[in-house]
């Protein structure tokens, strides 16, 4: 079971990869990501292939896609659904918003009203839509990666920090490398290469494989070195407000997913070093001046790593 | 830039400092020297140590160093030791001499044979290779703590086995070593840690913190009451305690002691010094004497009873009132561990102040100072004596009633004193016709050839046997006791009155004040001159000194020479030339005697490994020490190698892994790299795999990461876990 897992992933992977070139860091994190049963906030400029990865991801996990294109216009009801009059049955009928799907592409969701951002995030958070006091739970898998521009990009709306918890990892794509720019381009031509993609996989594998997830095995040990450097965050000068709980369990999810993708069934402190930035950095408020200072969520997670101490010694009895 | 440049700066001055921190240990090494040995060698010795240091701190080319170390070591050797000119035909002569003497010395593996300048050379050398060492250690390793310690054990023996004090030199080390710690633990954290080096900073949370705890710990230390050793000085213990295990006699040290409880068994040789006396004759000086012999000890049979000391109150030769005063001095050393006047016999006047005042006892001559807080140690003592002026008719003539008093105590010996002890002495005065002759009689018996000197090996009586009695008919070996108390015995057997006296030979003269009105010579007189020999009573004339021992004189001389100047008419003027030509043998006799005496003594000392003489110890000690320090310099990564891999040929339990796997951790720290508290164990092993080209690193901390986060109970394959052990401590230590 294990070893057919295993070659699954790997096959998702390079499925993945033969569509978006040298981002297996991105990619690796986004399956993390829905294997632990979390979103992803992508952060970057348009065009640097944010839609093409998760249509790779849902092609090749053979889910359904959807893509929600956020627009100052946009309603809450635009996502999650309206109920409409039925004429012949003479009742009101749900009918499916974008969000009630597999994987979830909320495109630009920093241009959209907070009113309809909080729409979505509520439907993250809690797995199902409530429309006219009727709650509709939306079935696993069910992963939304959500796109923001920049903040400093004019006509946006930026999300409340506070709302920033409900995304597991935030990733930065990052413009390709010039071999890999050049390796894109020979591949552009004819048929588009997404449309080559075949499913490797079904739902059913990765709700299989989310259970497994779960069962991966974290030590004690490990799970204190999150604590504390959860903790930590909350102490540090340049923090206004740390890391909560639910960022410390969401480390410990995530590391678990990692552990999984890496064949392994169990966590190490590297598994947690490695994930640290990607899911801690985005759930801090930093202070005014280290704002002013320029000093980034990353660079405090950084500085808290290297402040605690790698367990690397237990006591056997 | 500038701010690496002022660390670096700030880095060179306190590795400098370290290093003469670590000289200056060094010289604490060699400060047992200037005790021990004339003070002009220890100067150059400093010297050549600083010049060492310096040379090899200032890290010349290796082979100018070298010759400009050899050069100072050959220059002071031949300062030091070689006749001038240099490269004149004597110069020569000596230099072939002493190549002889210590080749030959070291195939014969005749340590004590070696001769000074090849022991200096030794020496030199080893302050050479000291300088290199520590530059090592020091500058190179940063490694502080095991030469401290050494340093301090080093002294510490210095100052328990030997006459060197250590008391200065403890403090000096204490602050030394405080001040090295801090400097070595900083120094090293700035390298690990990448620490920044701000002078003020370190001025002000290290320099000034470290100069008050060193000033109150020295200050603490120096003036808090000090509690008495709880164990006894432990060289006596050792020494006793070895003899017991080897030998059957019973040792003693020489010296002079107030309890004679046991006579007999051997004793060791002891030059410490006990008091120098400026006399204007050689002469012995008296401390006491003893009336009862048991047959193995002797005893006071009287209580003491003291009257303070007046003038001329102990008259031991009568009515010499017209002699003519003499001067001396005396001046108790540390060595003197008893509070009892030593004098000349004669004695007239001692000048008693006011912080001394003086007692003595009539029956044994006893003179003690009255105050229990008194001490004859804390000034020189000024006295005069009258030399005796006794001639041998006089004391022929005295042949009347000896008192009641003196016959009661002086004629005592024990019951069960053998019969053919007075049998001897029947024999041996039975021509004679005077009590004066019958002394000399006896007192000449022993210097017929078949008596031997000798302090080893000298048997204890046993139980039933009379000490006497072995001494005369058994073993015929023996030292002073042996022979005055066979004289006393002797003479108390045929009713001759006579006590045994101890007290101390002249000693050796250690220079000439003499002025043109005055003589006066300067002596030294050690615990080897502690010495025993036999007065004998004289009707009307007192308690007249004898000299039994053989190789011994200068007792009778006082005597005999008074004789000579007092009586030259008179009719036993071949008697007298006799008596002169006996003195003379005597004295050939005694250097001879001598000569053997020291002889004996070094085999003994060869054949039980006792060291002769407490100052040859210490090259030998240095040199072990600095031979372990080098040693464990060249080969200590494979010492360390084989200790680790002997320590870890399995690993049976989670818990062998964890340690075994966190001793590598240290090993590593202390030689290459050192795992950072906030670095994975995977994260380190990479590096660690990378940096030495090997993959058993990664392999050994993926079996030890199952352990710790896996949370596994067992070890699978634990020879493999040994053999990427075995690779990765191997490799390090390569």
């Amino acid at each position: 079971m294990m070893i057919e897992t295993q070659r699954s992933i790997h096959e998702v992977l390079t499925n993945i990869e033969k569509v978006i070139i040298g981002k297996h860091e991105v990619t690796t994190l986004s399956l993390a990501a829905l294997l632990a049963k979390g979103h992803v906030l992508l952060e970057d400029v348009p065009g640097v292939g944010k839609t093409m990865l998760v249509r790779a991801l849902a092609k090749s996990l053979d889910c359904s896609f959807n893509r929600i294109q956020f627009t100052p216009d946009l309603l809450p009801s635009d996502v999650t659904g309206v109920s409409i009059y039925h004429p012949h049955t003479q009742q009101f009928e749900y009918r499916k918003g974008p969000i009630v799907g597999d994987i979830v592409l909320a495109d630009e969701i920093n241009r959209t009203s907070p009113k309809t951002q909080s729409a979505l995030l509520e439907a993250m958070e809690e797995s199902s839509v409530t429309v006219d006091g009727e709650t509709i739970k939306i079935h696993q898998p069910f992963f939304v990666m959500a796109t923001q521009n920049p903040i400093e990009y004019e006509g946006t709306y930026p999300l409340p920090e506070a709302q920033l918890d409900r995304f597991l990892i935030k990733l930065e794509m990052g413009y390709p490398t010039e071999d890999e720019e050049l390796k894109m381009l020979s591949l552009t031509g004819g048929l588009h290469p997404i449309e080559a993609l075949t499913a490797v996989i079904d739902k059913h594998n990765v709700v299989a494989m989310q259970e497994e997830v779960n069962r991966v095995y974290i030590d004690p040990l490990v799970q204190q070195y999150i604590i504390k450097l959860v903790r930590q965050t909350r102490q540090h000068d340049a923090v206004q407000l740390g890391v909560s709980p639910r960022g410390a369990i969401g480390l410990m999810r995530v590391a678990k997913a990692y552990a999984f993708i890496q064949n392994r069934d169990y966590v190490i402190p590297d598994d947690v070093i490695y994930l640290a930035p990607y899911v801690l950095a985005h759930r801090l408020i930093l202070t005014h001046e280290a704002k002013y200072a320029n000093m980034t969520g990353e660079q405090v997670i950084q500085a808290v790593l290297n402040q605690i101490d790698v367990p690397a010694r237990k006591d056997f009895n | 830039m500038k701010g690496n440049r002022r660390m670096q700066r700030g880095e060179a001055f306190l590795t400098f400092l370290l290093y003469v921190g670590g000289l200056i240990l060094a010289l604490e090494w060699l400060s047992p020297l200037h005790d021990l040995t004339d003070s002009e060698p220890f100067t150059l010795f400093v010297i050549y140590a600083i010049l060492c240091f310096g040379l090899t701190y200032l890290q010349l080319s290796s082979l100018i160093s070298f010759f400009i170390k050899m050069m100072g070591l050959l220059f002071i050797i031949d300062r030091a030791f070689l006749p001038r000119p240099v490269f004149g035909s004597e110069w020569f002569e000596q230099i072939q001499w002493e190549g002889r003497t210590n080749i030959n010395a070291l195939i014969n593996q005749n340590w004590h044979q070696l001769t000074d300048l090849f022991q200096t050379f030794l020496l030199l050398i080893l302050i050479a290779l000291m300088s290199y060492l520590l530059y090592f250690w020091l500058i190179t390793m940063k490694r502080v703590f095991v030469y401290i310690v050494l340093t301090i054990v080093f002294i510490t023996v210095m100052d328990t086995f030997t006459t060197f004090q250590a008391d200065l030199a403890i403090i000096r080390l204490l602050m030394v070593s405080l001040f090295m710690l801090v400097i070595g633990n900083y120094l090293k954290r700035v390298k690990q840690q990448g620490l920044t080096f701000e002078v003020g900073l370190w001025f002000e949370k290290v320099v000034v913190p470290l100069f008050v705890i060193v000033a109150v710990a020295v200050f603490v230390g120096y003036y808090a009451p000090k509690s008495e050793p709880v164990w006894p000085d432990p060289v006596p213990f050792l020494t006793t305690t070895a003899e017991r295990l080897t030998t059957n006699d019973q040792n003693r040290q020489v010296g002079y002691s107030e309890d004679d409880a046991q006579l007999g068994g051997s004793f060791e040789q002891d030059d410490t010094p006990v008091f120098r006396a400026n006399t204007p004759v050689e002469h012995y000086w008296r401390i006491e004497s003893l009336d009862t012999y048991t047959g193995h000890s002797w005893e006071r049979s009287t209580e003491l009873s003291y009257q303070s000391f007046q003038d001329d109150a102990l008259e031991l030769i009568y009515n010499q009132q017209h002699q003519m005063l003499q001067n001396a001095t005396i001046e108790y050393l540390d060595g003197a561990n008893f509070d009892r006047l030593v004098y000349p016999q004669g004695l007239s006047q001692v000048n008693q102040t006011e912080a001394l005042s003086l007692q003595f006892d009539q029956e044994t001559g006893i003179i003690e100072p009255t105050n229990d807080n008194d001490s004859l140690h804390s000034e020189p003592i000024a006295l005069s004596f009258r030399e005796p002026d006794l001639t041998v008719d006089q004391l022929r003539r005295a042949n009347g009633p000896t008192p009641a008093d003196i016959t009661s105590l002086y004629l005592q010996l024990p019951d069960d004193l053998p019969d053919r002890v007075r049998e001897l002495a029947e024999e041996i005065v039975s021509e004679e016709p005077t009590r004066y002759d019958q002394t000399v009689a006896i007192e000449q018996y022993f210097n017929q050839g078949d008596f031997t000197y000798q302090t080893q090996n000298i048997p204890v009586p046993e139980d039933d046997q009379d000490y006497v009695d072995q001494f005369l008919f058994e073993t015929q070996v023996g030292y002073c006791d042996n022979f005055s108390t066979s004289m006393v015995v002797m003479l108390r057997s045929v009713g001759i009155p006579a006590r045994w006296v101890k007290g101390f030979t002249s000693g050796e003269q250690i220079e000439d004040l003499s002025t043109d009105d005055q003589e006066m010579f300067q002596y030294e007189v050690t615990n080897g001159n502690a010495h025993s020999w036999v007065e004998v009573y004289f009707p009307e004339i007192g308690w007249v000194p004898f000299e039994p021992t053989i190789g011994f004189s200068g007792n009778e001389v006082v005597y005999e020479d008074s004789e000579e100047e007092g009586d030259q008419s008179d009719s036993s003027l071949d008697e007298e030339e006799i008596e002169q030509e006996d003195q003379e043998e005597e004295e050939s006799l005694a250097e001879e005697q001598e000569q053997e005496q020291q002889e004996e003594q070094e085999e003994t000392a060869a054949e039980t490994e006792q060291p002769t003489s407490q100052i040859n110890i210490w090259p030998w000690l240095i040199g072990l020490v600095c031979l372990i320090l080098i040693i464990a310099a060249i080969r200590w990564k494979w010492l360390l190698k084989k200790a680790v891999l002997w320590r870890w040929s399995h690993f049976k339990e989670p818990k062998d892994l964890q340690k075994a796997y966190h001793q590598l951790l240290k090993l590593l720290a202390l030689f290459r790299v050192k795992r950072a508290a906030n670095q994975t164990l995977n994260d380190f092993a990479q590096d660690i795999d990378q940096l030495f080209g090997i993959t058993s690193m990664s392999k050994l901390t993926d079996c030890y990461a199952r352990l710790l986060y896996r949370n596994e109970q067992s070890i699978d394959d634990d020879q493999a876990l040994v053999q990427y052990y075995r690779n990765v401590v191997e490799t390090i230590l390569s």
